[in-house]
């Protein structure tokens, strides 16, 4: 099965390390001993999607990331869409499986669809809202200065 | 008002060419109607029952007479020379075809408008009191946050695919004009300790075919810990909501089916670990946009007392106009005006062309340009001069909307109903205009005072029925639309649920049955009592007996 690197945009092999599957349900305690694992033996986790509009897993692989400080390679499995491409990137995952490889050039260019955000999230590879209005007064004050 | 700089442009743009490239696909098959359906309703597309429907957010109700003549000219352009204003205080265009949508949000994106998230399981538009930076019981003006909200929902990576849609509401006033109670997550703005301010927020209210009233979350959270504390609480909602019925999937189940201290306690747990994430928006951040909500620097405009007091009298239409139309602004020397859009003919809430120019026009000359929709379906111009308010009377009895009737049996809230909508066992808007005919003496109507009567042509209830101190609701009763009437619901500070009165009533037996209530009401009544007060006095029996004798 094809697989979508959500941070260059490309397709990417299999990972090396094997998988570990967790449920979109899956307790404090069944998380951080899935973390246990994949950290010790280097395996990537999987958060499957059972359809496209279930959002739990975007708020799994957050989770992952902040309580439970994983930083090994997070999967997206089953049904996602390529207009999902940036949520999956910003909410922590790595990679996604693609049941359909023909959508691989959708999926990139889902990635380069839009460059802005109003809100921060487990990654922020867009521009955030605040950070223009800063660096924005910054500017201004700098012209201010300067006449 | 809040304006777009260029970051908000942008972001605008990169949404539309998005949208616009999925039109694309699905017509070219690339997209399945499955995967396609929630990505059109979180552009506001649903897909009716002649037609698609567009349903533009009109954030927090308010908006600039500019903004008001491009709906004017979509209105014109792509629909049926008509929008409707909904009960979220947007407006939706009911004769839209699929392929104008990308050219329509363009042409809203030029005004700095969207229908981005009026639709769809998602956070929806926010809606706020339609007063808001005018009203004399002001505490703050709630817009701020609600642009913030507006800001920080828009395009949420992790929650765009929450079990159900989700509304807030914001008031910032002691009384509430937003019908907080009867949102997923309800806010007010008071006073802490030390001068500062804070939100005492609301869980779990809603309508729909399981109606609660909100209950309390938290009596107190300062206001810089607002977003941090909302990702708590949607958070939990996503990974907790059921997801196996969409009758049983708003966060009000959840919260009621785990209780409001567990729903509390595992938020509470989550925001303490992600207080320090950087949620919250800097200070700084914060104040950019209250800078955008300054309170206009209103001119003293003396009022000529005699003048105007000579015209009240010679004027009954005028004069009960001023009466049920007109409250007090923080500036004693203005005032808030309401625009009717309630007479008898018009489907509720529905406005032309003609006259949403015509109101941009009276915004512009009478109301610093700006404008307000109401969720009772009506607009505001939020800033008027009492000086002028004889001259802003004639400008809108020459465009058809001086009806002074804001509050009253007649100023109905109705969903679009089977005329429209695929949901509905059954119609309204002729429902609202038989109701509206026979009320039609101004008189008359006046003396039944204060009654708001709503109407929904089905159990998900978009024309608050339960909320109506007088509801009405449309049911299938082997296959012949029938009315089912509630008493006793209200969605202001004294909010509840109204109560099933009896059987159900055929459309043409449902106007004399409202008359018999309202009847029965004016008997009981002593005093000054409103509807709603004399009704929790004598309880539902004296209406019962009226409407189905003694039995």
């Amino acid at each position: 099965m094809a697989r979508v690197d959500l941070k260059s945009a490309s397709l990417a092999g299999t990972p090396l390390g094997g998988i570990i599957a967790l449920t979109v349900t899956a307790t404090r305690e069944e998380r951080a001993s899935a973390v246990a694992v994949a950290r010790e033996s280097g395996l990537s986790i999987a958060i499957p999607f059972a359809r496209f509009n279930d959002g739990r897993g975007f708020s799994i692989a957050r989770l992952l990331r902040s309580e439970h400080d994983f930083s090994g390679e997070i999967l997206a499995t089953g049904h996602t869409i390529p207009d999902q491409a940036l949520h999956l990137l910003r909410c922590g995952f790595d990679a996604v499986e693609l049941s359909d490889s023909a959508r691989l050039p959708q999926w990139k260019k889902s990635l380069k669809s839009c460059w802005r955000a109003y809100q921060t999230a487990a990654r922020n590879p867009l521009t955030l809202r605040r950070e223009a209005a800063l660096k924005k007064n910054q500017n201004s004050r700098e012209l201010e200065k300067a006449a | 008002m809040y304006r777009y700089d260029e970051f908000d442009r942008a972001f605008l743009q990169d949404r539309n060419r998005e949208f616009r490239a999925q039109v694309t696909r699905r017509l070219a098959g690339e997209l399945t109607e499955d995967e396609f359906k929630p990505l059109r309703l979180m552009n506001g597309l649903y897909l009716q029952l002649h037609a698609y429907m567009l349903r533009i957010a009109v954030p927090y109700g308010a908006m600039t007479s500019r903004q008001l003549r491009q709906l004017g000219y979509i209105a014109r352009r792509w629909d049926k020379g008509f929008g409707h204003w909904t009960t979220r205080q947007n407006i939706q265009f009911n004769w839209i075809k699929l392929i104008d949508v990308p050219d329509i949000l363009e042409a809203l994106a030029e005004v700095d408008m969207h229908a981005i998230q009026t639709s769809g399981n998602c956070i929806r538009n926010v809606t706020s009191d339609p007063c808001a930076g005018a009203a004399a019981d002001e505490i703050e003006d709630p817009r701020i946050w609600a642009e913030v909200l507006r800001q920080w929902s828009t395009n949420h990576p992790e929650f765009t695919y929450l079990p159900r849609k989700f509304k807030f509401a914001v008031t910032g006033a002691l009384q509430d004009r937003a019908a907080i109670a009867f949102h997923d997550i309800g806010i007010r703005i008071v006073g802490g300790p030390n001068a500062t301010k804070g939100f005492r927020i609301f869980v779990g209210g809603g309508q729909g075919r399981t109606p609660y009233v909100a209950q309390e979350m938290k009596a107190f959270l300062p206001q810089e810990d607002l977003l941090s504390y909302l990702e708590a609480m949607l958070r939990v909602y996503n990974l907790h909501g059921r997801r196996d019925n969409i009758y049983k999937a708003r966060i009000k189940i959840l919260v009621n089916a785990i209780g409001v201290g567990e729903y509390r306690r595992q938020v509470e747990e989550e925001w303490q670990r992600i207080r320090a994430e950087g949620a919250d928006l800097p200070a700084e951040e914060i104040d950019r946009i209250r800078a955008h909500f300054v309170a206009p620097d209103l001119a003293a405009r003396p009022l000529d007392a005699a003048a105007f007091a000579k015209a009240r009298s010679e004027d009954a239409a005028f004069d009960r106009w001023v009466r049920r139309n007109v409250v007090a602004h923080k500036n004693p020397d203005h005032a808030i005006v309401s625009i009717a859009f309630k007479e008898p003919g018009r489907p509720p809430g529905d406005a032309t062309a003609d006259e949403m120019e015509s109101v941009a026009d009276a915004a512009d000359r009478y109301s610093r340009s700006e404008v307000r929709v109401t969720y009772t379906q009506n607009l505001v111009l939020p800033h008027v001069a009492r000086a002028d308010l004889i001259d802003l009377y004639e400008d809108l009895k020459s465009a058809g909307l001086a009806g002074g009737n804001t509050d009253l049996i007649t100023d109905i809230i109705a969903c679009p109903g089977l005329d429209y909508c695929s949901l509905a066992n059954a119609r309204s808007i002729p429902i609202a205009q038989a109701i509206t005919e026979r009320f039609a003496d101004p008189e008359r109507a006046e003396n039944i005072g204060e009654l708001r009567l709503n109407i929904s042509g089905c159990i998900n209830a978009c024309g608050h029925h339960h909320a109506g101190h007088i509801g009405i609701l449309g049911v299938d009763k082997k296959g012949t639309e029938h009315y089912q009437i509630t008493l006793g619901g209200s969605a202001a500070d004294d909010a509840s649920v109204g109560a099933i009165l009896g059987p159900s009533f055929p459309a043409e037996e449902l106007p004399a049955a409202i008359e018999n209530i309202v009847d029965t009401y004016l008997d009981r009544r002593t005093g000054g009592e409103s509807f709603l007060e004399t009704y929790a006095r004598v309880g539902a029996n004296p209406f019962k007996e009226a409407l189905y004798g003694t039995r």
